[in-house]
């Protein structure tokens, strides 16, 4: 606990009293560290290399959502992967080579889960059913 | 006879140290176990109790069908109602009790006994075996440990002289009772902790044994209660043994005592593993029981060679 | 790279020495420094009533004084101020690998054109066959599918199907955050599967620059 609460008063020190209230409300914690770079939904990503934060602490996100709508699939696929310790190259450094190349443009911010609202994905049938009913037509009697 | 306002005050914020004690247990443990305890609800986890509180009286009753209502929904509440009532007679300062009386520390322990009728009820009435032999169980252990208590309130008796507890403070000034009695107050310390039935002697709630012991068919706002009831006591026990035995001051002093002993609680839970029950049996009758008594027998002949007697000056 | 000792035989059963020799005069499992077990590991035999030498004041002493249980509750307390090890899920998130095996998606060609064609080896390897394809020619004469159904509830997520894919269409990205609240939800088809292709690109771009050496 004491190296929390030094940590904690550092970490007020160096970033001020709004920012800190601001992460212990969103984050749970304070932290500090310099930002790396921006992705398509305002999401801010985070890299500190001070001594005192253990291993798998040292990169995190600072969702651009109100509280109720911080969800982990906000994050942009790239940046996802560098959160996840995958790679040391954030998406925006990456070399041209690497970057992935699309033919058709991408919408401005990727779809994020939306499940159990209205924008949910609801599967459908792709293929045209394979058999196709008659209309049953009464003859005339003659 | 105080106002009523700050009678309701008092017992809110007895209500409220409550609350922030489950919280505060949960992130002790956890951060003993290399863990954070709650973190997300409040500020650090802080309105956890809230939290808990609105799930479980937001869940459904459910009602065991061949269960004996009445007692089902009483025992809870005999449980709570005797917690609460022994913090009736703590001071918090000077003149600010909730009952200032004579007989103050009795009336303690009495209610205490009247407590362990919650627990024996509950199993009874839930008309499930596993509640009533979880119930027999705790009700064999907190019997068997409130007769050590007994007899160490009866030796704190013995030298101050004086059953009113508020009258406690100013006796210990010039020394703690904890000094000479100190391997008493570690006994009664373990005492404590096993009429809480707090880990290591949790055997009526043992997780695993017996789904939950006597408490296995209640749920939201009966559980809320005996929770609740554990924690009082505990809390109150804490505040007790700093009175008793290590000079509890006024208002913050008093608190901050009885936040230490609540924390060795927490302590104990982390550290220790469940004591099977014979060995607590045991342990209260052969191995406390004798010490006591050996010790109620020594420190009045003490009191007498020493011609300290002091309880048969009337000091009412 | 760690230097592997060779002048070492490791024939400790059949040693001279009298000592246990220290950790690093021998092979470790797998050469690391981690799995070592210090030394003097082994606690001696507990001796019993008649051969230890314990005073009766000393076992007086740590049984009232509850030696062990301070001793236990000393380490509690120092665990007490160390450093938690829990991760923030949301904004902090836990070691991810290249070869990860999470949520499918279908890929493209840098030019645009699809790479799925239809050739059902992944509905032939699923071994849960959770993978549906019905195919046929496109209007401008290539082969491809119009139905390509990904039952994520069958799906084992062994990734049989993205080895089997001759020209790498059907890729397991390593997300794994798409719950879903409802079942049906999970029941993939050949658009979902498309569209996550488009969103995970880049990423899928990472793991397979990563993974590729080794396929």
């Amino acid at each position: 606990m004491s190296t929390s609460i030094i940590r904690t008063i550092k970490n007020i020190y160096s970033s001020g009293l709004k920012r800190a209230a601001w992460q212990i409300a969103f984050l749970n914690d304070t932290k500090r560290g310099k930002l790396v770079g921006t992705d398509d939904w305002g999401n801010k990503y985070y890299e500190t290399d001070v001594p005192e934060e253990i291993h798998l602490r040292t990169r995190w996100v600072e969702y651009n959502a109100n509280f109720l709508g911080i969800d982990i699939s906000n994050v942009e696929p790239g940046w996802h992967y560098w959160l996840g310790y995958g790679t040391n190259t954030p998406p925006h450094k990456l070399p041209e080579d690497q970057k992935s190349v699309r033919a058709y443009p991408l919408p401005e911010k990727h779809k994020a889960n939306l499940t159990a609202t209205r924008g949910a994905y609801v599967p459908y049938n792709t293929a045209k059913p394979k058999f196709e009913s008659w209309e049953p037509v009464v003859s005339e009697r003659l | 006879m105080l106002n009523f306002v700050e009678l309701l005050l008092m017992f809110v914020s007895v209500l409220l140290a409550v609350a922030f004690l489950t919280v505060a247990e949960r992130k002790t443990l956890g951060y003993m176990q290399r863990r954070v305890g709650p973190n997300a609800v409040g500020y650090y986890g802080m309105l956890m109790a809230m939290a808990d509180a609105a799930k479980l009286l937001l869940k459904e009753m459910v009602m065991p069908t061949h269960a004996d209502k009445l007692m089902l929904i009483m025992s809870p509440m005999m449980s709570l109602m005797s917690a609460f009532l022994c913090w009736s007679f703590m001071p918090f300062a000077p003149g600010t009790t909730m009952s200032d009386h004579s007989y103050g520390l009795m009336f303690t322990l009495a209610m205490s006994s009247v407590g362990v009728f919650g627990t024996l009820l509950a199993g009874w009435s839930a008309n499930s075996k596993y509640s009533l032999l979880g119930s027999m169980r705790s009700t064999a252990q907190l019997i068997s440990y409130e007769l050590m208590l007994t007899t160490m309130v009866l030796l704190c008796m013995l030298l101050t002289g004086t059953m009113n507890l508020s009258k406690y403070v100013e006796l210990q000034e010039s020394m703690w009772m904890g000094v000479p009695l100190f391997p008493m107050s570690m006994m009664w310390f373990m005492g404590c902790v096993a009429e809480c039935a707090r880990p290591p002697f949790d055997n009526v709630e043992a997780e695993s044994e017996l789904v939950s012991g006597h408490m296995t068919e209640y749920s939201s706002s009966m559980f809320v209660l005996f929770f609740l009831s554990e924690y009082t006591s505990m809390l109150f026990l804490s505040t007790l043994t700093s009175m008793l035995f290590f000079g509890g001051g006024t208002g913050m002093m008093l608190g901050m005592k009885a936040n230490m002993f609540a924390f060795t609680y927490m302590w104990v839970r982390a550290t220790l593993p469940r004591v099977r029950y014979d060995k607590l049996m045991h342990m209260c009758w052969v191995m406390f029981l004798p010490l006591l008594f050996g010790l109620a027998m020594f420190l009045p002949s003490l009191m007498y060679f020493m011609d300290a007697m002091v309880y048969t000056y009337p000091t009412m | 790279m760690q230097r592997l000792i060779t002048k070492q035989v490791r024939l400790l059963s059949n040693s001279t020495k009298l000592y246990k020799p220290v950790a690093t005069e021998y092979f470790t499992t797998g050469g690391s420094s981690q799995s070592v077990w210090p030394q003097n590991f082994r606690l001696p035999q507990p001796k019993t009533w008649e051969e230890s030498n314990e005073s009766a004041l000393s076992k007086a002493t740590k049984f009232f004084f509850l030696n062990e249980i301070a001793r236990g509750m000393y380490i509690c307390m120092e665990m007490y101020f160390r450093p938690p090890y829990t991760i923030y899920y949301p904004f902090e998130k836990g070691p991810i690998s290249p070869r990860f095996r999470g949520e499918h998606a279908l890929r493209r060609y840098p030019s645009g054109e699809e790479r799925c064609i239809a050739c059902k080896l992944c509905e032939a390897i699923c071994p849960a066959q959770a993978i549906t394809i019905e195919a046929e020619e496109r209007l401008d004469g290539s082969r491809r599918t119009f139905k390509y159904d990904i039952d994520m509830t069958k799906c084992i997520y062994c990734g049989y199907c993205q080895e089997s894919c001759p020209v790498d269409a059907i890729v397991e990205s390593p997300n794994v955050e798409y719950t879903t609240e409802t079942r049906e939800e999970l029941l993939y088809n050949k658009e979902k599967l498309l569209e996550n292709g488009d969103k995970w690109e880049q990423e899928l771009q990472y793991c397979i620059d990563a993974d590729a050496p080794y396929r």
